[in-house]
């Protein structure tokens, strides 16, 4: 009872780890000095009220510092995941034409390779720091609105990382484009096209 | 009275009462809620954990109170136990001669009012 207690509260907080960390540890020690106590883990849950009641509170105490305290983490993370994503065009550059410039692809995309060469390494990678920041994006938003879903955060990021991941490995040239129909390789073949389709997410997740 | 009104009175002070019980002595976040509770709760309301735990991050993060984790008797786990720096207890002195100098201008006020009938 205890554990999903502490369990459901975790979810509902967006904080720092290290503020999360301080404030569960407190809630732990809590129920531990109750017990001590002679309170049950039944009677302690009714004072501390409902997890989300609890979660509420924290936030509005800690929420805000938190925000700003993961502004850098955040602009950390999204040069980071740019410079990562550099690299894998460095490479790509490196070992050459992936497969699908080999003619082993099934649809013939040469004319739209001429938009693609316009684009220059840079853009590409502010598209896919604009891209991986969006889930943050989005977190932050929900913090401030209050409104604290951890579970359809971590759903939007893993979407656009397995997106990304795809063409990643694309890039790489580790996929024969055949294998998809042909939206999916126009999709893998621009970048550009995940900046409409994260928008499209975004702005979806974020209606109430 | 509306809740709301508490809480507000409840917000700016809440700090300096921690501050209060932890200059008395060290303690623990279960005795600190316990004292709050049975000191304070009639005008304060149920002291809560929600509210003390971020307080008490705060204060520590400010290098206003300092902690340190003992293992607790009872249940084979630890305690961790909160105590004023001289950081705080400088803050404190400040924040207690502020509140004396506010609570004697606010006092003028509530006797204007009732000398002029406007409350009893």
């Amino acid at each position: 009872m205890k554990e999903r207690y502490i369990k459901q509260v975790k979810n509902r907080l967006l904080l720092s780890r290290e503020a999360e960390a301080s404030v569960l540890a407190g809630l732990r020690e809590s129920f531990a000095s109750a017990a001590e106590h002679g309170e049950g883990e039944a009677e302690t849950i009714a004072r501390l009220g409902p997890p989300r009641q609890f979660a509420d509170e924290v936030m509005a105490d800690l929420g805000g510092e938190s925000f700003a305290a993961g502004r850098r983490q955040r602009a950390v993370r999204a040069a980071v995941l740019t410079a990562l994503f550099a690299a894998t065009l460095l490479v790509r550059t490196l070992v050459g034409p992936g497969l699908h410039e080999q003619g082993v692809h099934t649809y013939n995309l040469r004319p739209y390779l001429l938009f693609v060469a316009a684009l220059s390494p840079l853009y590409y990678g502010l598209a896919g720091a604009v891209i991986l920041a969006l889930p943050s994006v989005w977190r932050d938003l929900r913090i401030r609105r209050g409104e604290v879903r951890r579970g359809m955060g971590l759903l939007c990021a893993a979407l656009f990382l397995l997106l990304w991941g795809f063409l990643w490995i694309y890039l790489l040239g580790g996929f024969p484009t055949y294998a998809f129909s042909r939206a999916a390789t126009f999709l893998l073949q621009y970048p550009v096209c995940f900046l409409p389709l994260g928008a499209g997410v975004f702005a979806g997740l974020n209606r109430r | 009275m509306d809740a709301k009104y508490i809480q507000q009175f409840k917000k700016g002070s809440l700090e300096m009462v921690l501050l209060c019980l932890l200059a008395e002595g060290e303690s623990y976040g279960y005795e600190i809620i316990t004292h709050l509770g049975q000191r304070g709760g009639d005008i304060f309301g149920p002291a809560r954990e929600g509210t003390v735990y971020p307080i008490l991050y705060r204060l520590e993060g400010g290098g206003l109170i300092q902690s340190r984790t003992a293992p607790a008797a009872a249940n084979g786990g630890t305690k961790k136990y909160y105590s004023i720096t001289p950081a705080g207890r400088a803050l404190l002195e400040e924040l207690t001669a502020y509140w004396s100098r506010y609570v004697s201008c606010v006092d003028g006020f509530v006797e204007s009012a009732k000398k002029g009938g406007a409350v009893k």
